[in-house]
């Protein structure tokens, strides 16, 4: 058969800014704080750094230089780039799961990126202005979401899903150059920028109310930083700290690949790899902590920001921020300035998600670009329904327990597995060291061989034991709920199944041109 | 925010800045070949 030639991307710095984009998500600004705040302050960095350094960072190379390598044989996803590193049929199938996980997790992740679509629009109109409590703000999202409506939605949170949707497709229908790379390279600057506004903002506000001196936003920083040493013999906290890293840096997804594999066959994917992330970490760990909390406890006080922090990541974002940034001068500017940039997380994370597909669409059945994209649009339209329409029943939460916690350390196991065990290790290392600009320490081949899978099987055996059990069984659920987190059960099988359906017809049809020519 | 904490954010903020900046010069300075093509 012959190879169709794909796309690459422009500039090095276009890749870097797409791939950041692809990993700086509302996690680094929601996620992020939370978990600190909740796990240790300070002492939790030691679980993270250990986390990023061991875990994350070797995950990441093994991804890029997998993508890579895929890419310059014409297989930008992991069902092709399996079956080049590991001949068996069984590897296509496996990688059908690279295909699954980051669109499953796109069928809920657009609703929540139209969630701050509409929110950057109220800010900017003042629709919320006056709602002064975290549970008047806590309602204002119920109303906006409209789960008690007969519909189960309301519309002009289907209208801002639809828009959404029509936003994403459009962008995408441009391709990896003229559609991602364009977005990535003026929306990355400007996420960052409107970042470190933010933050200045925060971190010079003092003490807001003079009747309580002792809430500054130092004081703030510190009930994130502040570390509790004792909490480092707790497992739960190192789980945390992988299970933020993991999810932070998308690995474990599938996207990884299917963007490196835009790259030229002799780029270098260490440096590279390692920019994106550190502008990622940069963010997370600097411009994440310097927002949210510490606004909080200048506002709440120490008892409210642990309310807070139990409260969730959306609580967080969508009910306490609009209420704090209220509060200071020019906040029309500084709530609509929050809401877009993570707009722009949002939008950059779903596209991330939304690529594989496409490109595998392209690659392995030679779809036409066009067809491919409305294709994998109208997937993620159809069965974003369930999340969306069960949202208060938690079908939102079931996919993504099963898609963003279980199926990504699954995965990544898996891909450790095959790219470092049953590829071999020199074959790794010289595939990741290919147009290297720097020599990775060779410790790091030790990590890779035992560390990191040893490390991903340990955290995939806590999760299975901690929650899986409670998950399966449904322990707590509603009565009323069972038929949404069974609908949410079902629309990822369907999907599973529609995937290894379409990799098996893909080689199928290989096999016969093969034989023709 | 006490002396520890302190320690432990200026120790995290100083090794991320290190890092990225060592990053970023060093994409700036090396050539990529898709920028040629």
């Amino acid at each position: 058969m012959t190879q169709k030639r794909r796309e690459a991307w422009n500039t090095r710095l276009g890749l870097v800014l797409a791939m950041a984009g692809n990993a700086v998500g509302l996690g680094n600004y929601l996620r992020f704080p939370v978990q600190a705040a909740e796990n240790g302050g300070g002492a939790f960095m030691i679980p993270y750094f250990c986390a990023l350094l061991f875990l994350a960072i070797p995950l990441m190379w093994c991804e890029w230089a997998m993508g890579r390598m895929g890419g310059a044989r014409g297989h930008g996803t992991t069902p092709g780039i399996f079956h080049l590193l590991w001949h068996h049929p069984v590897a296509k199938y496996v990688g059908a799961f690279g295909l699954l996980l980051p669109v499953a997790v796109a069928f809920y992740y657009v609703y929540i990126q139209s969630w701050t679509m509409a929110y950057t629009y109220y800010a900017l109109c003042g629709t919320y202005a006056g709602i002064t409590s975290r549970e008047g703000m806590a309602q204002f999202l119920a109303d906006f979401q409209g789960a008690q409506t007969g519909w189960g939605v309301s519309g002009v949170a289907y209208v801002c899903f639809v828009l959404t949707m029509a936003i994403n497709t459009w962008i995408l229908y441009g391709g990896v150059r003229k559609g991602i790379e364009r977005v990535a390279t003026w929306g990355m600057p400007v996420l960052i920028a409107l970042s470190i506004l933010l933050a200045v903002r925060v971190l010079t506000l003092g003490a807001p109310d003079p009747s309580y001196p002792d809430q500054t936003v130092w004081n703030g920083m510190g009930f994130l930083w502040n570390p509790d040493l004792s909490r480092l013999t707790d497992a739960k906290v190192w789980l945390a700290a992988a299970g933020q890293i993991f999810f932070t840096l998308s690995v474990g997804f599938g996207t990884i690949q299917v963007y490196a594999s835009y790259m030229q066959s002799t780029d270098d994917v260490v440096v590279t790899g390692l920019s994106t992330t550190m502008v990622n970490e940069w963010g997370e760990v600097i411009l994440g902590s310097a927002i949210a909390i510490p606004i909080a406890y200048a506002f709440f006080g120490p008892q409210g920001t642990v309310e807070v922090a139990q409260g969730g990541a959306f609580n967080l974002g969508f009910a306490t921020m609009p209420v704090v940034l209220q509060q200071l001068p020019w906040s029309v500017a500084f709530g609509t300035m929050w809401f877009f940039l993570l707009f722009i997380a949002g939008t950059l994370s779903q596209l991330a998600l939304m690529q594989p597909l496409i490109t595998f669409l392209e690659d392995e059945l030679t779809w036409r670009h066009s067809t491919a994209v409305l294709a994998t649009s109208a997937l993620v339209f159809g069965a974003a329904h369930v999340p969306i329409l069960g949202l208060t029943s938690g079908a939102l939460d079931e996919m993504d327990f099963w898609v963003g916690t279980f199926g990504i350390t699954l995965f990544a196991c898996a891909e450790t597995l095959i790219f470092v065990w049953l590829f071999k290790p020199e074959n790794a290392w010289r595939e990741i060291h290919r147009g290297a600009q720097v020599r990775i320490p060779r410790i790091f081949l030790w990590v890779l061989k035992y560390v990191t899978p040893l490390y991903l099987f340990g955290i995939c055996v806590a999760w299975s034991v901690q929650h899986s059990p409670a998950v399966l069984a449904m322990e707590g659920v509603a009565p009323q709920d069972v038929r949404w987190r069974w609908a949410a059960r079902l629309v990822l099988v369907a999907c599973l199944g529609l995937l290894v359906f379409a990799v098996h017809r893909a080689w199928k049809v290989r096999r016969a041109e093969g034989d023709r020519g | 925010m006490t002396l520890w904490g302190w320690m432990f954010l200026s120790v995290s903020w100083a090794v991320l800045t290190y890092w990225t900046v060592w990053c970023v010069v060093k994409i700036w300075h090396a050539p990529f070949p898709s920028d040629e093509s």
